[in-house]
């Protein structure tokens, strides 16, 4: 029910305002329009509501054949954001209170990243040279230190934490579809890659002849399938060397894909693998520390997301300083810097952990963040769904200690 | 071209030039349809994302949650 619901309020919301935001304030506040001429309050007036002159723009119309598919991949990055949260906050959190935070991370605070990060008139690329080709930041970091935040006022599952501190493990009742979701993930992910390639042939491309990225710089598909694909083996293996656990290798493969998100279009392939690698290889200890200081993170959205991601934009800082960050004139693009990275990286952070924190904690003010304890402990399908998953069978498999406390 | 007049190698100009842009009008053509379907598939490829987590988080959950990951 959650994931399906957040996916239905995010179109919408993403469609009436989210869109907006992101054309409107890629120089910040008060949303003065940039040098490229394509932002600020009153380009996104002009072009990104969906009612009067600018409906033109946002509904059927045979002279625009680039509006209605680059919304379309834009609210699909929107609802991913909301399913990296979701999976952090399962088994405890109220229906209501998950869209509201869904609907603030998905048409809020991450577009607010994407505009500054992404857009080329965003502040953080013009002036510290930011660049995050897939999102590792924008979407990955904000969305999982969104989590973050929510997870802090919202508390772990009852029986994950002993008296003592020390974490159980909760398994969940069916690995082979956990893995087979996480690989449908990968598969996605090519989808979601793809689609932060400028292709020539629409209203916004940035050159009638040849791919760059959202920032005018080269890529190629070529160029993302290699990287892409060792970037995933790299996840792997480095997970696979420390857990043994296919639940955490399939996460490494994720982790691979976010580690090196931020300069697929930069990256030789080799170069891809090791970045990755070192992903997957500290991927657990990072849950680890992280399920020490008394968060229950389910999944380990968090850390697969919020901690990996922002790795990745800081290491295209050490590894790629110099390249160009932004397609420009000669002599005024901004170049990438591992200050500049770590600025953004920062930035993401805050965008995702200020408002998550911020608005769970109101939430929960008002009542409408965790479900009631008898609730929490009958299983919320009793009390919310009616249908059953599997209804000829019983029973959750016995919890066991996680690893040791620190 | 020898034994042909100004005349006619203008017109035969003029008629490869009106060839040549329609052969671009055409490339124009198929590039914006090109990126139009190029962006329209990667939604139903991003909503495999939506999938991979549903089917992620259910797995995650226990027995008596798992239907409210959906």
């Amino acid at each position: 029910m959650k994931n399906i619901l957040a996916f239905a309020f995010m179109i919408p919301t993403f469609y009436f305002f989210g869109w907006w935001v992101y054309w409107g304030f890629p120089t910040g506040l008060p949303g003065a329009p940039g040098p490229a001429g394509i932002s600020g309050i009153e380009y996104a007036n002009a072009i990104a509501w969906g009612w009067g002159e600018s409906a033109q723009y946002m509904g059927p119309n045979i002279a625009d054949q680039a509006s209605g598919v680059f919304f379309g991949a834009f609210a699909l990055f929107a609802a991913t954001t909301a399913s990296i949260m979701s999976g952090a906050v399962i088994e405890r959190i109220q229906t209501v209170g998950f869209i509201i935070l869904a609907v603030v991370l998905g048409s809020f605070a991450w577009v607010v990243a994407a505009a500054w990060g992404w857009h080329a008139d965003g502040w953080l690329v013009t002036q510290f040279g930011v660049h995050d080709f897939g999102a590792a930041g924008l979407v990955h970091a904000v969305a999982g230190f969104f989590a973050l935040g929510v997870l802090i006022n919202l508390g772990p599952r009852i029986g994950k934490f002993n008296a003592d501190g020390s974490a159980n493990h909760i398994p969940g009742h069916n690995m082979p579809l956990t893995i087979t979701g996480l690989m449908l993930i990968i598969v996605g992910f090519f989808g979601f890659l793809m689609a932060c390639v400028i292709v020539p042939g629409e209203a916004w491309s940035w050159f009638a002849d040849k791919p760059s990225t959202i920032y005018g710089t080269p890529i190629t598909l070529s160029a993302l399938s290699f990287n892409i694909l060792m970037a995933v083996a790299g996840g792997i293996i480095g997970a696979w060397l420390l857990t043994r656990d296919p639940f955490w290798m399939m996460s490494g493969a994720l982790a691979g894909i976010i580690s090196t998100a931020s300069g697929l279009d930069i990256y030789f392939p080799a170069h891809a693998f090791i970045i990755a690698f070192s992903a997957g290889l500290i991927l657990k200890p990072c849950a680890d520390w992280l399920e020490n200081r008394g968060i229950d993170d389910a999944v380990g959205a968090v850390t697969v997301h919020g901690t990996i991601g922002l790795y990745g934009v800081v290491m295209l800082g050490i590894w790629a300083g110099g390249y160009p960050a932004l397609q420009g004139a000669a002599g005024e693009a901004p170049t990438i810097s591992l200050v500049g990275q770590i600025v953004g990286a920062i930035v993401f952070f805050l965008c995702g952990f200020v408002p998550g924190y911020i608005v769970s904690y109101i939430l929960k003010i008002f009542g409408m963040l965790r479900i009631p304890h008898g609730a929490e402990i009958a299983g919320m399908d009793l009390v919310k769904v009616p249908a059953a998953g599997y209804p000829e069978w019983g029973g959750d498999a016995p919890v066991t200690p996680a690893h040791p406390a620190e | 071209m020898g034994d042909k007049n100004v005349e006619e190698q203008l017109a035969e100009l003029v008629a490869k030039v009106a060839e040549l842009e329609a052969a671009a009008g055409g490339a124009a053509v198929t590039n914006t349809m090109f990126a139009e379907t190029f962006y329209y598939l990667t939604i139903p490829l991003m909503i495999i994302i939506h999938a991979g987590f549903l089917a992620y988080e259910m797995g995650a959950s226990r027995l008596r949650t798992c239907c409210h990951r959906v």
